[in-house]
């Protein structure tokens, strides 16, 4: 393992029942990168990014995260590390019954890592980031959908992370709000965040992404940077699946 | 009319007092029984063991698959016969009785703990598993995020299915009176038995059990109100 691995994945396979989902992926992602995931739908892309901070269980093989297998983690141990791992959904996830000050510093006031006592001001800090400030009282069902996902980003922030995962943080938004969110990505990814980022959009993968990779049947059929993968794509699904959505898009 | 009904009421005033404290008796011992024991078979229901899913299943299916007064009959006549049984094979022949109150709460009681543990589960269901993964993914542990996040929420859809099945206990627990026991029912019944009135006595039932429901479904609605603005 390299200086500047942060994860890596060895023999990661996953199984609902007699589906193979994941088959052996081996992969590494260092500090700072982005790496953009994709593929058709029912891939596993989900499967995989959940694997990742262990909110789904891999059947076998190990998830390493800065070092530590956390496949061997118990419950309890797994808190420890989940608060490194950010995580963004594409329904938000916000607590309905909080308002937006409580909803990001739930977490880090009752695991300690901030005092009560500053809990607004870390929030105010965090809404600054993502262009909210002005929703700090609010609740999150008077929210839009692209407001709803940037408190759901600082959120995850709250806890310092050293990695965020999203899994397609756009794709239940109004196409409006998209740019809204994947701006407060790109500056995410240009203070130097480690991501991983499940998404359709190409654009974003295209502009932002270090790396891209394309699962299909169970493995990272292909692991290129972006222009690579989008001009000269190797692997002839995602020949397919790259013709399929231009045309979509034309 | 008015003023018979007056004089009548007034005249009875004592049998329909201690019929009125019978029924409140029942009611606010089986809800709060009933509570409990309903917590607990949600729990159970819920619980990852298989055997004990279905034991709580099995638990709420017969109870809400079958009436009510062949419960209480079952609770008043039979289990002392099959309580006596049992001691008779270990040698000790005793005949045991049950008193119509307490039988009247436990079969009540029970019978409430089966909608009460559907309607709690049916709160914790309602929440989405989407919030207990934010949650955990925020690296809060399983009993912070029952806590703070799934509980609160669950509560709300909880209460007001918790309310309908407090009202709906009060308002059945009039079915005691076939086994003897004095509840307003039975007071009731007698006086129109005693006096050959066969209007004001129900009337004055129907009164004193709408002000009973309506004034517990206003308090819960209060708390309900109450939870909104948390
Ligand atoms: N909890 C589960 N139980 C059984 N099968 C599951 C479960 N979760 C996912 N699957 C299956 O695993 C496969 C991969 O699902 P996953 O959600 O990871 O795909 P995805 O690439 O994220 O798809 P999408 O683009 O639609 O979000 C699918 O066939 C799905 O039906
Ligand atoms: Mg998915």
């Amino acid at each position: 393992m390299t200086e500047d691995t942060i994860i890596e994945l060895k023999g990661l396979t996953k199984k609902f029942g007699k589906s193979l989902v994941l088959d052996h992926i081996n992969a590494k992602i260092n500090r700072s990168e982005v790496v953009t995931l994709i593929g058709p739908s029912g891939t596993g892309k989900s499967t995989l990014i959940r694997d990742l901070n262990m909110l789904d269980t891999p059947t076998s093989g190990s998830v390493l995260f800065e070092g530590q297998d956390l496949t061997t983690l118990k419950d309890k141990e797994l808190d420890a590390v989940r608060r490194k791992m950010g995580m963004v959904f594409q329904s938000f996830n916000l607590f309905p019954h909080l308002n937006v000050e409580r909803n990001i510093t739930l977490a880090p006031v009752k695991l300690g890592l901030i005092p009560a006592s500053q809990a607004r001001a870390k929030a105010q800090e965090l809404l600054e980031k993502v262009g909210l400030t002005e929703k700090i009282d609010a609740f999150p069902n008077s929210l839009s959908g692209g407001q709803a996902q940037r408190v759901a980003i600082a959120r995850a922030l709250a806890m310092n992370p050293d990695v965020m995962l999203f899994d397609e943080p756009t794709s239940a938004l109004d196409p409006e709000m998209v740019g809204e969110v994947l701006k407060v990505m790109q500056d995410l990814a240009a203070e130097g965040m480690t991501m991983v980022v499940v998404t359709h959009e190409m654009g974003f993968a295209k502009k932002v992404a270090d790396r891209v990779w394309f699962l299909d049947q169970g493995k990272i059929a292909e692991d290129a940077k972006p222009d690579e993968f989008f001009s000269h794509p190797q692997n002839p699904r995602a020949q397919e699946f790259l013709s399929k959505l231009l045309e979509v898009n034309n | 009319m008015n003023f018979l009904s007056n004089t009548l009421a007034w005249r009875f005033r004592d049998e329909i007092l201690s019929g009125l404290e019978v029924t409140l008796v029942i009611s606010i011992a089986s809800v709060i029984i009933g509570s409990i024991l309903g917590l607990i078979i949600a729990l159970m229901h819920m619980s990852h063991h298989k055997t004990i899913r279905a034991v709580a299943g099995t638990y709420v299916e017969i109870l809400r698959g079958t009436p009510m007064i062949v419960q209480l009959e079952f609770v008043y006549f039979s289990l002392p016969l099959i309580l006596g049984a049992i001691l008779s094979v270990t040698g000790i022949h005793i005949q045991p009785n049950i008193a119509t109150i307490p039988a009247g709460i436990i079969a009540v009681s029970i019978n409430s703990s089966a909608y009460v543990s559907e309607a709690i589960r049916g709160g914790f269901n309602s929440v989405n598993i989407g919030q207990t993964e934010a949650a955990r993914s925020l690296g809060l542990s399983q009993r912070t995020t029952m806590r703070f996040v799934v509980i609160p929420q669950a509560l709300k859809n909880i209460w007001p299915a918790l309310g309908n099945e407090f009202v709906a206990l009060i308002k059945e627990s009039s079915i005691v009176l076939i086994i003897g026991a004095p509840d307003i029912m039975y007071q009731i019944n007698n006086m129109r038995a005693t006096t050959f009135n066969g209007v004001t006595p129900l009337i004055i039932a129907a009164a004193i059990y709408f002000i009973l429901t309506f004034s517990l479904s206003r308090i819960m609605k209060h708390f309900e109100r109450k939870m909104k603005h948390d």
